[in-house]
């Protein structure tokens, strides 16, 4: 059917402005909320949004006109009942507000903005155009919630619907928090009030689904290669990460909670857990090392002999013998192209080092470990773990890896079954070192024993090429003297 | 120097931010260009002209208490001892923000700032006085800039007789007459005190009333009281010219006045107020204006530049102190990653004249121009036995309320203590209140606070203290 679209209410004082632009033609299709002129009135330029979805019929003014509120502009022939196309300014999911979006008022802004400038002029301001209810539907969608809010405006919708949700400060809050719709909510209280408590009711019969944080941004699955953006500087525009980590008591229909908004690193953590735990077959080999041998070299070196705040510990030696079994064993220093069906084998060795850092696991990249030599590589190791630790990290020094290293000695453990780093093929857990009796020549003999977890990717790495790999590695780390021969 | 947070301005807004990050475990830095913290509002603003509202008042009381065979006789005034008087306030105000700071941790920097980009300011020397270094660089910053008094062209003479309200507000004496250029809630409040203080204030106004933009009913009432205590109230008149005569400003109105020229001993300009985001340099960062110099900020108050937020009278109107305090927080808790947003129901607003008038949420005269459907629910003060004790009959309280769902939507006060009875309404709003939650919440006896519960019970023909006939 066809609509009018008549020229709203621009604010106080204002009943007229002149046509500047018209945006759209006579045939286009537009969305509801579309802006489709822009009006000049004595105050600013403003551009008008349409309410109506569908397609632009007839163009009832011309550049330069004067129009007056309430004078027809356009036909719309359009397919929605006119009751739906309440001129509700809501967010379009999926669109995320464009850049420019910030430079341009926002049509719904024009009210608030242009009254303003009235009272300017006059000493007195009126107060903001009160009584809109909050937009809660934004909220439904959590991720296109952020984006869509983000577009800059002095003030709120105008024509927002009438209904006046009656809920106050705190359960409207509570709301955003819990991402609940309040135009859902009944309310239980007098007169149909919303309590606090009806919109932790709602949260909780809406299910787990639902009871996401509204602020979260959804990992992205653009990301080239999840952990390189761990840690990354550089925030998107839009987005302003949290200072601090919030959290926000509430409840859930067992008890006390707190809700605290994952952070960026976490995320990012664990889009990579997913990606790699769904994708890649994972088998995981244990062993241990007898580094009785190892520990005593590390101690023959005395303290402060590799430089100032430089420990020797047994994680260089490891990082060693990796890089050197790994050029004997290429398969587990590739990738997996599964769109072309190619083995990509690195010709450069790069050992991801886990860093647990406040903030969460970063797993910054050594570069070429197989030509350091083990002071180079102690020295290294001494300034990454303080570049992690501080976050002061270039995203580059996260990308590039192609075999991680996790030790867990320091915190105690023996074996786990680590996940690969995607797209790596291959991860070795270092466990915390013991006394052990080991029978060697048939006798009983107390050993330093490094437990050892090595999971690889199924697909390229076969038991018996993983089994050789960890036993050259074990080899190297019982013969430490070899390391220093390479 | 660095920092994670700097805050750029001083005021209710800049140092509600600078406090609230603080506590929630942040590096801050605020940077002002005064030596002391408050801003407008507590320097040169809301705090220093209540203080001579409440001498004007007492002058006024004693005034008013002939009427009751009290008579004190003309008060004698010693301005030096008054302004004395006014800067303690001032003093302890300020005294105590510098402890909370300190307190707090927070780095106070006095400069004059510019944006050298979206994350380093660069900081000038104010008074001969550097700043610690030259330049900070921060992870956000929330710019509480403000605003300034609006000047006309034309109307700036270099003359001391000249004054704006910062000038007015110093009170270097109490001229025989005084010209006040617009009826705004700043003419108003300062031709109060001056005409209280025995100056012949004559108020000349562009449009047709007092107070642009307030309902009339609640601007009548005031308008009449004025009258008595004002020389003269020209509407619909400009000020075309001011020439100075060493002695005495010399004014020539446009408008319909006689005569058209008149002398008076000092001229308040009081036009307005324009935010202060010229002077900043912020074509360095991405951050956007608005024609009228507004920052553009969306719901949780961040700018189009993602380090940089901005709140209070820099970041659009109404140019208020308690709306730049609430956006303060709304910044500093958008960065700590709560779900907030500054989304008010009603902001209220105060005229501090005598009598008062306050406001929240949707008005009369907002609400005919969207077109929107209310209704009102009034009780004039002049029922009221405490206003009838009080002799202060002259006000009224007044619901705007939806006629389908009952609820209110928006409230004006005019009357003596109309400022401190808005609170009540403002919550109300806020909660989505019913009249009916209005009407059977027990207000006390004898107070003007009953005038908001009468009001909403007229309408449900439950009021008893007035009659008002079945329709």
């Amino acid at each position: 059917m066809a609509v009018e679209f008549k020229l709203p209410a621009l604010g106080e004082n204002i009943d007229s402005g002149d046509v500047v632009n018209i945006l759209v033609q006579e045939g286009q299709e537009i969305a509801a909320n579309d802006g489709v002129l822009e009006l000049e009135t004595d105050k600013a330029v403003v551009e008008i949004p349409c309410p109506y979805a569908g397609r632009v019929q007839k163009i009832l003014v011309r550049k330069g006109d004067t129009v007056k509120v309430g004078q027809t502009l356009l036909i719309v022939e359009s397919d929605q009942p006119v009751e739906a196309a309440a001129p509700v300014a809501q967010p379009r999911a999926g669109q995320p507000a464009p850049d420019s979006a910030t430079t341009t008022p926002q049509p719904a802004a024009a009210a608030p903005v242009v009254s303003a400038a009235a009272a300017c002029a006059t000493g007195v301001g009126p107060p903001v155009a009160a009584v809109q209810p909050p937009v809660p539907s934004a909220h439904a969608v959590p991720a296109a919630a952020g984006r869509a809010e983000s577009s800059i405006a002095s003030g709120q919708p105008s024509a927002a619907a009438q209904e006046i949700i009656p809920a106050g400060p705190a359960a409207r809050r509570l709301a955003r928090e819990l991402g609940v719709d309040l135009t859902t909510v009944k309310g239980s209280g007098a007169r149909g009030r919303i309590t606090v408590e009806d919109v932790q009711q709602a949260a909780a019969t809406a299910g787990q689904a639902s009871a996401v944080a509204p602020f979260a941004v959804a990992p992205s699955s653009a990301q080239p290669s999840g952990v390189a953006e761990v840690g990354s500087p550089a925030a998107p525009a839009s987005h302003i990460e949290p200072v601090i980590p919030p959290g926000e008591p509430g409840r859930d229909a067992w008890g006390e909670v707190r809700r605290e908004r994952m952070s960026k690193i976490r995320q990012t953590i664990a889009a990579q857990m997913v990606r790699s735990a769904s994708t890649i077959p994972h088998v995981t080999n244990f062993d241990d090392a007898d580094v009785t041998d190892l520990e005593a070299l590390r101690k023959s070196v005395p303290p402060g002999y590799l430089g100032a705040n430089v420990k020797l510990t047994a994680m260089p030696f490891v990082l060693k013998a990796v890089a050197l079994a790994l050029r004997r064993h290429p398969m587990l220093n590739a990738s997996l192209d599964e769109e072309n069906q190619q083995i990509i084998y690195k010709q450069y060795i790069n050992i991801g080092v886990a860093v647990d850092t406040p903030r969460g696991l970063v797993v910054p990249a050594m570069r070429n470990v197989d030509r350091m030599s083990i002071p180079e590589i102690a020295r290294a190791l001494a300034v990454l773990a303080e570049r992690a630790r501080a976050a002061q990290f270039a995203i580059e020094e996260l990308r590039g890896g192609t075999f991680t290293v996790s030790n867990l000695g320091a915190i105690g453990g023996a074996y786990s079954t680590p996940i690969i780093n995607y797209p790596e093929v291959a991860i070795l857990l270092l466990g915390r070192s013991r006394w052990m009796p080991v029978v060697r020549e048939g006798r009983i003999e107390p050993r330093l024993m490094m437990p050892l977890s090595l999971s690889y990717d199924h697909r390229l790495v076969d038991g018996a090429t993983a089994g050789r790999f960890l036993n050259e590695v074990i080899d190297y780390l019982q013969s430490p003297a070899r390391l220093l021969l390479v | 120097m660095e920092t994670q947070l700097a805050v750029l301005g001083g005021g209710p807004g800049g140092y509600a931010a600078a406090f609230l990050a603080a506590d929630l475990g942040m590096q801050v830095v605020l940077v002002d260009q005064e030596a002391r913290l408050g801003g407008v509002c507590l320097l040169r603003g809301c705090i220093p002209s209540k203080a001579l509202l409440h001498v004007a008042k007492g002058i006024a009381e004693a005034r008013h208490l002939a009427d009751w065979g009290v008579h004190f006789g003309q008060p004698q005034v010693d301005l030096a001892a008054m302004q004395a008087r006014k800067a303690k306030v001032i003093d302890t105000l300020t005294g105590g923000l510098k402890q909370l700071a300190a307190k707090r941790k927070v780095q106070l920097v006095r400069a004059r700032a510019t944006f050298e980009s979206s994350q380093v300011l660069r900081l000038h020397t104010v008074d001969g006085q550097s700043p610690p270094d030259d330049r900070l660089a921060f992870q956000h910053c929330i710019l509480a800039s403000g605003s300034v008094p609006t000047t006309i062209p034309g109307l700036t003479l270099e003359c001391p007789r000249v004054m704006d309200s910062t000038a007015a507000l110093e009170l270097p004496d109490v001229p025989e007459s005084l010209l006040v250029v617009g009826g705004g809630y700043i003419g108003l409040e300062l031709g109060t005190v001056y005409a209280a203080l025995g100056s012949r204030v004559t108020v000349v106004e562009m449009t047709d009333g007092l107070l642009p933009g307030v309902d009339r009913d609640l601007v009548r009432p005031l308008h009449k009281k004025l009258e008595s205590q004002f020389a003269a109230i020209y509407l619909n008149t400009k000020v075309a010219a001011l020439k100075d005569l060493g002695h005495s400003i010399e004014a020539v109105f446009d408008g319909p006045v006689q005569p058209k020229t008149q002398r008076f001993g000092r001229v308040l300009v009081a036009v307005g107020r324009r935010p202060n985001s010229s002077n900043l340099a912020l074509e360095n960062t991405r951050v956007s204006v608005d024609a009228k110099g507004f920052v553009q900020v969306d719901v949780q108050r961040r700018t189009a530049d993602p380090h940089i937020l901005a709140i209070g009278d820099v970041a659009g109107e109404p140019m208020l102190a308690h709306k730049a305090t609430h956006e303060g927080k709304t910044a500093v808790e958008a960065l700590a990653g709560h779900p907030v947003e500054f989304r008010p129901r009603a902001i209220p607003a105060v005229v501090f004249t005598d009598p008062e008038i306050a406001w929240a949420g949707l008005t009369e005269s907002q609400a005919k121009q969207q077109g929107r459907k209310f209704e009102t629910a009034v009780f004039p003060w002049g029922a009221s036995g405490r206003a009838q004790a009080a002799g202060r009959t002259e006000g009224l309280t007044k619901w705007i309320f939806d006629p389908q769902s009952q609820r209110v939507l928006g409230c004006g006060i005019v009357g003596a203590g109309a400022g401190e009875l808005i609170a009540e309404a403002v919550l109300a709003i806020e909660l989505g209140c019913h009249l009916r939650d209005l009407a059977e919440t027990i207000h006390p006896h004898p107070t003007l606070s009953e005038s908001l519960g009468i009001a909403a019970e007229v309408p449900l023909g439950m009021a008893t203290d007035i009659f008002r006939p079945k329709r």
